[in-house]
């Protein structure tokens, strides 16, 4: 059985040896603080049905100043470090420094947390965005990148992983398309 | 099979040279090498023209891949709701999380 998820992202738990991945706990924290973002990678093609497991949660997010401080306001929540830097190293956590950076990779109490501005292989973050789907997870709607968006980002980044997740795409793409009873 | 593999396959089997092809088609012996080395890639129209040239028609066609993933596992979770479908795969990464390694310490 699944461990109860906590009532919100600010819960005080110990940090446990092993993570277990609490992927609803970090979209509905992103989510409660208004968070303007997209769900891409890995979950979100299990979110559409994809049978491939996924085991950190990765966002697109647009790039203007009040979002990027609600996303700042929410990562302080999620207590997020930077994943494989040294113990000690300065990270200021603050709306300036996502402004200047395309990509931080984040370990969170609840699993990992990866969030980009231009994800290779998307279109940008307003047609991203306008080609996703809401899914209600968690009590919360998160927007999802489409299948397509998904394939094209799988695709792009030339890795054996990743082109054996786009072909499983392309199937499910056809089971999403095809006619329901 | 590329366009060139598969011009000079069929050269051969009528026994032309590219030479012979080339006069066909009103170009150099060189063009068919480049082509026939994949070093240019000619389009479908041109393809199918010199193929023509030797008698034979090009056909086109496309047909779904089989990578060797299971659809019935898409399916299923397709048909759960967004929460089924997203515990689903939470559980999913959750028992992999904690099996991961679990080969090797035995």
């Amino acid at each position: 059985m699944p461990s109860p998820l906590p009532t919100s992202c600010s819960e005080t738990v110990a940090r446990p040896r092993r993570v277990e991945f609490q992927p609803g706990v970090i979209l509905e924290c992103l989510r409660r603080h208004e968070v303007d973002f997209v769900l891409i990678g890995g979950l979100a093609g299990m979110a559409l049905g994809s049978a491939l497991p996924s085991f950190d949660v990765d966002i697109a997010y647009a790039r203007d100043i009040p979002n990027l401080e609600r996303l700042e306001e929410a990562l302080r929540e999620l207590r997020v470090t930077l994943r494989g830097a040294p113990p000690g190293l300065p990270f200021q956590l603050d709306a300036k420094t996502l402004k200047s950076g395309a990509m931080f990779t984040f370990d969170t109490p609840y699993g990992s947390l990866d969030i980009l501005t231009d994800p290779n292989g998307a279109p940008s973050y307003d047609q991203l965005k306008a080609a996703g789907s809401d899914l209600e997870v968690e009590g919360v709607t998160v927007r999802v990148a489409s299948i397509d968006h998904l394939i094209a980002m799988k695709q792009s980044t030339g890795r054996s992983k990743n082109e054996y997740m786009a072909q499983e795409y392309r199937g499910l793409s056809d089971v999403l398309r095809a006619p329901r009873d | 099979m590329t366009a060139g593999q598969l011009l000079r396959e069929a050269r051969r089997r009528h026994g032309l040279t590219q030479r012979q092809l080339a006069d066909r088609a009103r170009t150099s012996q060189a063009a068919v090498s480049r082509i026939e080395r994949d070093l240019v890639s000619p389009s479908v129209t041109t393809l199918a023209a010199w193929l023509d040239l030797m008698g034979e028609e090009l056909k086109l066609g496309a047909e779904p891949i089989d990578y060797g993933h299971d659809r019935t596992l898409n399916e299923k979770a397709v048909a759960m709701s967004d929460q089924e479908r997203f515990d689903h795969a939470v559980s999913f990464a959750n028992f992999v999380l904690r099996n991961r390694g679990a080969a090797q310490a035995r």
